[in-house]
């Protein structure tokens, strides 16, 4: 869809001007597309098609694999817990991550540029080696493995990236309102209560979104650190550990359902602000 | 001055860590009285204003508002309401909602307050525009809706940070009355911080210039013009022309000044000055006549150049006249003085020596 | 004015600092300190002993896969990071406002499931998978690839999906700074073609390239999902593989996986020192 509007001027990039040149870009672009997507594709498609075993073409259609692994008693178990290291997560998180992003706010740039590169080191760092760390650190204190040290792991996967979205959205918050507002008599608390919080609260949101996404697809600080508890992730890692079987891709399009929510949940919000 | 204090600023002094950032500054500024805090930028003068204000504290000295010691206060217990550089409206809430905001925290009925936000949109010309939210407002409307949000829960004293600063010129021009007539109108106290010399001369009762940290002079427009207290206030106030050289003479109040190149120039003395000292010179653009005519033929108290430049400025016309030593000097002459001055002309320049001051120290020296 | 960093803002700071510290900081000084601790059958015995890097740099088995696990994350950020770059630029300037949308849709490919899909590869790639079944039928081969899958080949197809929308992020975030005005100055000033993107636009958005590359690199030869699943027991064992069963498997031996994970973090560090320097050179004209 080239729009017609735009004048044909050689403006920008080798692909920019000339209609060849847009038509390869176009197709460059696809193909990328089609490499991320092909295997959401190919997971939604075998979580509705009769035949178990992958074959084309596709014979018939069916809810028989979401029956069966909704029918699974370990997937309720699995499902409850996941949701609720979500929520956790996307709590916790948020608390610690709006106090720290607008402590940054108040620090000089040298500072501020130095907290907010040390506060991403954890999503640099090889989520296997974040989780054998953690799980050593928990056996060195004499707490067993469980929920909640998968929690304290979902937490510092979220964390970095909450402060990430945080910090930039609030780049265009003016300090100055938050004085405006002292200078025409409102207290700290009722500084918070009208203006504060209604500003940031879409920003605050879409965080808590993008955490809860980011522990329900949390797999291996998870593995390292759950024990025998079950998430939805690790009873996925279960099923294909064991073998095929096409309950797997329904339980995967649930997940994945949940996750495209979420995000474009947090996106909407990010799109309403402004 | 005999009306009664506003604000009465003593000894305060502001350090960030080692970094001095106000000297002892004292300043009293009388009820109705409109004053601008005018410097270069980094001068502290807005630093000064967020102390009166309460965002700042200072390191040492005491502010009071109409008597009453406020040193300790927080923003929001203090008789002062801020406008800032960039209006600083609350984004999710009306211009109506911005305005009626401090008294909805005093806990006016609903009516009381609408009524009172409709004196203010009328007051500041936005009449209705409350509804509308500050994305939909443009930059003049914005300063406006701040203004009247500032004057809403009618403050002792208004403390204004730049607030024109972000419009154009012309748009400018035409607040700064607007405001003038808003502070009459109110008879409120208005302290305007700024670092543009005319908006400050257009607007204040009085002007407190400030550079480093320290007031340099405070004065009325007129005073601060004709009779500046130092090189500073000389050269940030208006436009002049400077000349530096050692003392040659001193003589009944008027000092002779030889430049490097042996230019002799005369102005009076402010303060004394030893003879062989270093001094500087400054004399108004408007206050130098010019008259053809050979050096030979010179006074005393005048100067023989050439013409080097002339620029025709509409309402009046600059010369640039180029001294034997290099020296230049300007002179503004109305349109009709300068028929038959061209460039490289070899003219006579003089000022009487009243209209001259003379500080010592060189140029780029504190005043 | 700047503000000074009051007591307020250490209290705002403070609980996130406190929870990187103690549940990240610390766990990895100690997984540091263990790496030099030795294990004696089921027992670990502290101390400082650097055998178990000896172990890592000398035996027949960890040096080559050490090598491979650098080889795979380079190679990775090598494809993805070039593709990455043409993307966040084509969406900047030749999509320009639908270039907002393309980035959305990618974005939310990072959020489709990480297990899911590493294991929907391995139904595309498989002997009898979809993609040699697709070119079975189509006449195209006669017999079906065996090399598609269980190969480090497979392992790069895979990591190269998982973490294209990531590296696009940085890079594009980078590329807002990149004014039209930039383009058309340089191009005036007879910049065009690769020159423009080497000499200008590169060298403006290097610092978003290079966390990508580290980004991609990293994570890359860190994983060990994609290699347990489509890496193949042969060739396509990871760094990744081997600590994971350190800890999880059954000989785990916590010091030796500790010690592992510090040589591929310390060799993936001096080979991204390396690249991000030959970068600079390369785009300085």
């Amino acid at each position: 869809m080239v729009s017609a509007v735009r004048p044909a001027r050689d403006d920008a990039g080798s692909a920019g001007g000339s209609r060849a040149g847009r038509i390869v870009a176009a197709l460059f672009v696809a193909v990328v597309l089609l490499y991320l997507f092909a295997p959401v594709v190919v997971t939604v498609l075998f979580s509705l098609t009769t035949s178990p075993r992958l074959s084309l073409p596709i014979e018939g259609l069916t809810l028989d694999w979401y029956r069966e692994a909704f029918a699974n008693p370990i997937f309720t178990i699995a499902l409850t817990n996941s949701l609720l290291l979500a929520a956790i997560t996307a709590l916790v998180s948020v608390g610690l991550g709006v106090p720290f992003a607008f402590g940054l706010l108040r620090l000089r740039g040298r500072t501020r540029g130095t907290l907010v590169t040390a506060s991403l080191l954890p999503a640099a760092v090889p989520a296997l080696v974040l989780g054998i760390a953690l799980a050593v650190f928990f056996s060195g204190i004499g707490v067993a493995q469980g929920l909640p040290n998968a929690a304290i792991g979902h937490i510092l996967v979220a964390l970095p990236f909450v402060i990430l979205t945080l910090n930039a959205r609030l780049e265009t918050f003016d300090l100055s309102c938050l004085e405006a507002a002292r200078d025409l008599g409102a207290s700290p608390w009722q500084t918070f209560r009208d203006i504060t919080f209604p500003l940031i609260r879409p920003s605050v949101l879409g965080a808590a979104l993008l955490a809860a996404a980011l522990s329900l697809d949390e797999f291996v600080v998870t593995w390292f650190n759950v024990g025998n508890q079950q998430t939805l992730p690790v009873l996925i890692w279960g099923l294909l550990r064991r073998g095929i079987d096409p309950t797997v891709n329904a339980l995967a399009t649930v997940v994945l359902l949940s996750l495209t929510g979420l995000v474009l949940g947090a996106a909407l919000i990010a799109r309403r602000r402004a | 001055m005999t009306a009664p204090i506003a604000v009465e600023i003593t000894g305060v002094e502001k350090r960030f860590g080692d970094h001095a950032v106000l000297h002892g500054i004292d300043l009293a500024i009388g009820e109705n009285e409109f004053v601008s805090l005018l410097g270069p930028s980094g001068c502290g003068k807005t630093t000064l204003l967020r102390i009166v204000a309460g965002f700042e504290h200072a390191t040492a000295g005491s502010v009071r508002i109409r008597g009453e010691d406020v040193t300790g206060l927080p923003p929001h217990r203090r008789p002062t309401n801020l406008v800032f550089q960039r209006g600083a409206l609350f984004p999710h809430m009306s211009v109506a909602e911005n305005i009626g905001y401090s008294l909805k925290l005093r806990g006016w009925p609903k009516a009381r307050i609408a009524a009172r936000v409709d004196e203010l949109l009328h007051l500041v010309k936005l009449d209705g525009l409350g509804g509308r939210g500050p994305t939909q407002l443009s930059g003049g409307q914005i300063q406006r809706a701040a203004l009247a949000r500032a004057l809403a829960p009618e403050p002792s004293v208004l403390l204004l940070d730049e607030p024109l600063s972000a419009l154009d010129l012309k748009l400018r021009q035409h607040m700064q009355l607007e405001l003038r007539a808003i502070q009459r109108a109110l008879g409120a106290t208005f302290i305007y911080v700024t670092h543009d010399q005319t908006e400050a001369l257009v607007m204040s009762d009085r002007i407190a210039i400030m550079n480093a940290g320290r007031l340099v002079q405070v004065g009325t427009p007129r005073e601060i013009y004709t009779r500046p207290a130092s090189i500073f206030a000389s050269d940030f106030i208006g436009e002049t022309n400077l000349v530096t050289g050692s003392v040659a003479g001193v003589e009944e109040g008027v000092v002779t000044l030889v430049t490097p190149g042996g230019l002799r120039v005369r102005g009076s003395a402010s303060v004394p000055l030893a003879a062989g000292s270093t001094a500087t010179l400054s004399v108004r653009p408007e206050a130098v006549r010019l008259r053809k005519g050979d050096p030979a033929d010179a006074t005393p108290d005048e100067i023989g150049g050439t013409i080097a430049e002339v620029v025709y400025l509409g309402s009046r016309v600059r010369i640039e006249v180029a001294a034997p030593d290099g020296t230049l000097l300007w002179a503004d002459l109305r349109d009709a003085e300068t028929t038959g001055l061209e460039r490289g002309m070899v003219v006579l320049l003089g000022w009487p020596a009243d209209a001259a001051g003379v500080w010592p120290g060189s140029e780029g020296a504190e005043g | 004015m700047t503000a000074r960093p009051s007591t307020a803002a250490v209290r705002q700071i403070g609980p996130a600092t406190g929870f990187f510290l103690v549940f990240f900081v610390v766990p990895l000084a100690i997984l540091f300190a263990m790496s030099f601790w030795t294990q004696d059958g089921f027992e670990r015995i502290p101390g400082f002993d650097l055998a178990n890097y000896l172990k890592a740099t000398t035996s027949r088995l960890y040096p080559a896969v050490l090598l491979r696990t650098i080889l795979v994350g380079f190679v990775t950020a090598a494809i993805v990071v070039p593709v990455a770059y043409a993307l966040a630029w084509l969406m900047r300037f030749t999509f320009e406002r639908r270039g907002r949308l393309i980035l959305g849709v990618v974005l939310i490919s990072l959020f489709s499931g990480y297990l899911v899909r590493i294991y929907a590869w391995r139904t595309i790639l498989g002997t009898e998978g979809l993609l040699n079944a697709a070119l079975l039928q189509l006449g195209l081969i006669s017999e079906p690839i065996t090399a598609l899958i269980f190969s480090p080949w497979a392992v790069m197809i895979v990591l190269v999906g998982l973490l294209l929308p990531l590296a696009v992020l940085p890079i594009w975030s980078a590329m807002t700074n990149v004014g039209r005005d930039h383009v058309e100055g340089a191009r005036d000033l007879g910049a065009t073609g690769l020159r423009l993107h080497r000499t200008i636009i590169l060298p403006m958005v290097l610092p978003g390239v290079g966390t990508a590359f580290a980004l991609s690199f990293v994570l890359a030869a860190g994983d060990f999902v994609v290699p347990t699943m489509v890496g193949g027991a042969q060739g396509g064992t990871m760094v990744g593989n081997l600590i994971a069963n350190e800890f999880r498997g059954s000989g785990a031996d916590w010091p030796m996986g500790a010690a592992l994970a510090f040589v591929i973090m310390g060799l993936l560090v001096l080979v991204h020192l390396v690249t991000t320097r030959l970068l600079r050179v390369v785009t300085r004209w």
